[in-house]
C-alpha cells in the first residue's frame, strides 16, 4: 500500500506538523492531495489540543503546483467535472487561509504555482536561503484564479502583476522583500528559524489568537466571499479547457516553447 | 502642583508639538491620557492656521501601550462600561488618523500595542532605530482590536497576520521594512530627520496638502464609524474573558500565564 | 495622429508607445493627452499588440502636465475643466484597462503625472539615475488622479507620506516602497525592458488577459467609477484654485509661492 500523500502528527506542546508526501512528483498537487489538506484541515481545526500547525514539503522541493499529467488529464473530461476540480482547489487554498489557528509554512527548494497561494494563505512563512519561487500559471496557458486573493494580499497588486504577469522565478530574499515571506534562514535551517516563533505563539493566549485572527481577516478583508470564490472556480475551470492551456501544458512537459512564443514555428 | 500628562506647543511656523509626558510609567495610555490627546486633536482639528503636527513622548519610551493598571480596573467594568471604554479609546485613535493637516510621529523609544495604533495614525513615522516595537496583546490574552484598522493599513496583512499572533519583539530596522516607519535613524539623528522631512513640506501648499490626505483616506477606504464600534466590542468582549483575566493577572504576580508551556531554556 | 506621441509595432506584437516632447521633457498638455489615449486604446484593441512598452524620447520619462497648460484648464469654464480633466484621468485607466501587459520604461526621472502614468503601468523598470517625486502641491495643485493607482502600487502608508512632502526619491527608495519593480544600470535599461517582454512574450495571451483583470479586480481598494470621479473633482477645483494659480506662476516667475516664503520669515 503506498504512503498517504499528506502526513500529520502533533507534539506534546500542540504543535501539528503537515506534511506534504509526494517527494517523487516534488509534491505536486492532484485530487487526492486537495482533498486530505481539506480533511486534515477539518480534524486539526476541531481539535483543541491542537495549537498551531506548521506544514512543510518531503524531499527536495516544497511544493511544485499542480501536478501537470493530472490537469492534463482533468481537462479531458466534462466541463462540470472540471468546475468540481476546481471549486476543491479553491476551497482547499480558502480553507487553509480562514484556519483558525496561527499556521507557518517552512519552505525550501521550489515553491511554483498553486505553491505559492498556499504559502500566501498562511500566517507566517519562513524560506530557506537558496529556495525559489514562481508564479507559473500563465506559462502553462491556466490561470491562477484561486490564487489570486490571497497573493493580492500577501504581496500587494503590483508584485501580483508582475509576477504573475512574467512567471519568472526568484529567490528567498526577493520573496522577503515583496512579504511573501517573513523571513529567510540559511540552507537547513528551517526548524532552527521557526523554534523562537513558535515559542512566541506558544506564549499567547489561545483564544486571544482565535480573536486576533478573526480580526485582521476581518479588517484586511481577507476572506473570500462564496460569489468570488465560485466566480474563481469558473474562470480556473474554463481557462483548463482552452487550446491555450493544452498547447501551455503540452509545451511545458515537453520542454519546448509554446507555439505563441516568436520565432517558434507554428 | 503635578506636571501635565500631555505637553503642546505650537511654534512661529505653525507646526504644532505634542509630548507624551508620563516618562515614569513609558507613556503609558491611561484612561486621562487618552482624553486628553481627543481633546488636543479635537481642538487642533478645528485650527486653519495649523500647517503639521508632531506627536512625541519624554523618556525611555514612546508609549508602552494601555495602562495596565488601569486595563485591571477595566476588567471589572460592566459589559456596558467596558464597551463605553473602548469607544472613547477608538474615537482618540480616529481623531489623530483624520487630523486634516500632516502628521509626523517622532519615536524617540520603543511602542508597544496602543502605542505602536498611534505611530500608525500618523501620516509619517520616524523613529531611533534602537526603539522596539511589538503587537503585545495576546500575550496578555488580549486583542489588538480598536487600533487594528491603522495598523494593519499600515504594515499590510501579511506583517499583521505574524506579529499580531507572535507578539514578537522587532527592531526598528523590520519596522521600517514592513512599512509602520518611514525613517529609521541614529537617536542623534532624529530631531534633523524630522526637521528635514517638515522642510520639504512647507514648501507644499498647505490647502493642498490638507485635500491630500482626505482624498488619500477617502479612496484607501476610510475606517467608518461602524468598523470603529465593531472592534471596541470586540475588545470589550475579551477583556472580560477568563483568559485575558488570567493574562494580565500574570503579568501582575510576574509570572507565565497558564497557557504558555514551559520550555527548555525559555523560562524567565 | 499628432507627432508628439509615435507608436510603433513590431512583427513579435510589441507596440511602442513614446512619448516625444523632448525640448518640454516630454511634459503633458491637452493634445499630447489626447495623442496618448488615442495611441492606448489602438493598442488595446489590436489584438495583434500582445505588449505595450511606454517610454519617453530624450533625458526623461515624463515631467508631469506642463505648467502652460495647467495655467490655461485653471481659466476654462468649470465644465470644460472637467470635461479637458476627464481626458487626463483617461490616461492611467487607459493602461490598467489594457487587456495586456503595459510595461514603462523610466529613464532620468518621473514627476507628477508622469509617475502617475508609471504607476498605471503593470511593470516598471527604471533606470538606476532615474527620479521620481510627486510634486503637484509645490504648484498648489493636488495630484488627485494618481491617487488610486499610486495607492494600488504603493498602498495608504507611502502614499501619505510622498504625497504629502513631495520629496525626490531615487530608483533604488522607489524600488523599495513598490513604485519601480525593476532597477538596471542606465546603460543596461533597454536591455532590461527587452528581458521583461520576452518573458511575457513566453506566456499564453489570453493567460495574461485573464490574469491582469482578476488581479485589478481584488486590488486593494479596487478602482470603481466613484472613486475615479471622486479624484478627478479634487483634481479639476484644485487646478482652478488660488493656491493653484499662486502655484504655477511663482513657478513661471522663478520665485517661491507665497506659502514657501513663509517658511524663512
Amino acid at each position: 500500500m503506498s504512503e498517504p500523500v499528506v502526513l500529520c502528527a502533533t507534539d506534546s506542546r500542540g504543535v501539528a506538523t503537515v506534511t506534504l508526501n509526494r517527494p517523487e512528483v516534488n509534491n505536486a498537487y492532484n485530487a487526492d492531495v486537495i482533498d486530505s489538506l481539506i480533511a486534515t484541515a477539518g480534524t486539526l481545526a476541531a481539535d483543541d489540543a491542537v495549537r498551531l500547525v506548521v506544514l512543510r514539503g518531503n524531499g527536495r522541493h516544497f511544493q511544485a503546483g499542480a501536478d501537470l499529467k493530472w490537469l492534463q488529464e482533468v481537462s479531458t473530461q466534462s466541463p462540470k467535472h472540471n468546475v468540481e476540480v476546481s471549486r476543491h482547489t479553491t476551497d482547499a487554498v480558502r480553507g487553509l487561509n480562514e484556519f483558525p489557528k496561527p499556521t507557518m509554512a517552512l519552505v525550501h527548494g521550489g515553491c511554483f504555482g498553486g505553491g505559492t497561494g498556499i504559502v500566501a494563505a498562511c500566517d507566517i512563512v519562513i524560506a530557506a536561503e537558496e529556495a525559489i519561487f514562481s508564479i507559473t500559471e500563465a506559462r502553462w496557458g491556466v490561470m491562477a484564479g484561486p490564487i489570486f486573493p490571497q497573493l493580492n494580499a500577501r504581496i500587494g497588486e503590483q508584485n501580483a502583476r508582475r509576477y504573475a504577469l512574467t512567471c519568472e522565478r526568484f529567490g528567498a530574499k526577493r520573496a522577503h522583500e515583496i512579504g511573501l515571506v517573513h523571513a529567510v534562514c540559511p540552507e537547513g535551517g528551517l526548524d532552527q528559524a521557526a523554534a523562537p516563533i513558535i515559542d512566541a505563539i506558544l506564549q499567547c493566549g489561545p483564544a486571544a489568537l482565535r480573536e486576533n485572527k478573526r480580526l485582521i481577516t476581518d479588517i484586511a478583508g481577507l476572506g473570500v466571499s462564496d460569489p468570488l470564490a465560485e466566480q474563481l472556480a469558473q474562470q480556473h475551470a474554463a481557462k483548463r479547457q482552452t487550446e491555450e492551456a493544452d498547447e501551455g501544458l503540452r509545451s511545458f512537459i515537453e520542454k519546448r516553447n509554446p507555439v505563441w512564443y516568436p520565432g517558434t514555428g507554428a | 502642583m503635578p506636571e501635565a500628562m500631555i505637553l503642546t506647543d505650537v511654534d512661529a511656523r505653525g507646526i504644532a508639538t505634542v509630548t507624551l509626558n508620563r516618562p515614569d510609567v513609558h507613556n503609558a495610555l491611561s484612561g486621562d491620557l487618552i482624553a486628553g490627546l481627543r481633546a488636543i486633536f479635537d481642538d487642533f482639528a478645528a485650527r486653519d492656521d495649523l500647517k503639521a503636527l508632531i506627536l512625541t513622548g519624554r523618556g525611555k519610551s514612546f508609549s508602552a501601550g494601555a495602562d495596565l493598571n488601569w486595563m485591571r480596573r477595566a476588567a471589572g467594568f460592566s459589559h456596558e462600561e467596558n464597551v463605553a471604554d473602548a469607544k472613547v479609546t477608538a474615537g482618540m485613535f480616529n481623531a489623530l488618523n483624520t487630523l486634516p493637516m500632516p502628521t509626523i510621529a517622532k519615536v524617540q523609544g520603543s511602542a508597544f500595542a496602543g502605542g505602536l495604533g498611534l505611530v500608525a495614525c500618523c501620516d509619517i513615522a520616524v523613529a531611533a532605530e534602537d526603539a522596539m516595537f511589538a503587537v503585545t496583546e495576546a500575550r496578555l490574552g488580549l486583542v489588538a482590536a480598536v487600533i487594528s484598522p491603522y495598523l494593519v493599513a499600515a504594515i499590510g496583512p501579511g506583517a499583521a497576520r505574524r506579529y499580531f499572533q507572535t507578539a514578537e519583539c522587532f527592531d526598528a530596522a523590520e519596522a521600517k521594512r514592513i512599512g509602520l516607519l518611514h525613517e529609521a535613524v541614529r537617536a542623534d539623528a532624529l530631531d534633523g530627520t524630522v526637521d528635514g522631512i517638515l522642510r520639504e513640506m512647507l514648501k507644499n501648499s498647505p490647502p493642498a496638502l490638507r485635500a491630500y490626505k482626505t482624498l488619500i483616506r477617502e479612496c484607501a477606504g476610510p475606517v467608518s464609524e461602524a468598523t470603529r464600534n465593531d472592534t471596541a466590542d470586540r475588545i470589550a468582549g475579551i477583556r472580560a474573558t477568563a483568559e485575558a483575566q488570567e493574562g494580565i493577572a500574570a503579568f501582575f504576580e510576574k509570572r507565565k500565564p497558564a497557557w504558555a508551556i514551559q520550555q527548555e531554556g525559555s523560562g524567565r | 495622429m499628432a507627432e508628439n506621441v509615435t507608436m510603433t509595432v513590431d512583427a513579435r506584437g510589441v507596440a511602442t508607445i513614446t512619448f516625444d516632447r523632448p525640448d518640454r521633457l516630454n511634459a503633458l498638455d491637452a493634445e499630447q493627452v489626447a495623442a496618448f489615449n488615442a495611441a492606448m486604446g489602438a493598442a488595446s484593441r489590436d489584438s495583434a499588440v500582445r505588449v505595450v512598452v511606454l517610454q519617453g524620447a530624450g533625458k526623461v520619462f515624463c515631467a508631469g502636465a506642463d505648467i502652460r497648460y495647467l495655467q490655461w484648464a485653471a481659466a476654462l469654464p468649470f465644465e470644460d475643466n472637467l470635461t479637458d480633466g476627464r481626458a487626463f484621468s483617461d490616461m492611467p485607466a487607459a493602461v490598467r484597462g489594457a487587456p495586456k501587459p503595459v510595461v514603462a520604461k523610466v529613464q532620468g526621472g518621473a514627476y507628477g503625472g508622469g509617475v502617475s502614468l508609471a504607476a498605471a503601468c503593470d511593470i516598471v523598470v527604471a533606470a538606476d539615475s532615474a527620479r521620481m517625486a510627486i510634486t503637484e502641491s509645490r504648484f498648489g495643485l493636488t495630484p488627485s488622479i494618481m491617487v488610486p493607482y499610486l495607492l494600488g502600487r504603493i498602498g495608504q502608508r507611502q502614499c501619505r507620506r510622498w504625497c504629502l512632502t513631495a520629496e525626490m526619491m531615487s530608483a533604488a527608495e522607489a524600488q523599495r516602497i513598490g513604485l519601480v519593480d525593476l532597477v538596471a544600470p542606465d546603460g543596461a535599461l533597454d536591455d532590461e525592458v527587452a528581458a521583461v517582454v520576452d518573458r511575457l512574450l513566453m506566456n499564453s495571451p489570453g493567460g495574461l488577459a485573464e490574469s491582469k483583470t482578476c488581479i485589478g479586480e481584488m486590488g486593494r481598494p479596487p478602482i470603481d467609477a466613484a472613486m475615479v470621479d471622486r479624484a478627478l473633482d479634487v483634481f479639476v477645483r484644485g487646478r482652478a484654485s488660488p493656491q493653484a494659480i499662486e502655484g504655477t506662476r511663482a513657478f513661471v516667475e522663478k520665485r517661491p509661492a507665497s506659502w514657501a516664503e513663509e517658511e524663512t520669515g
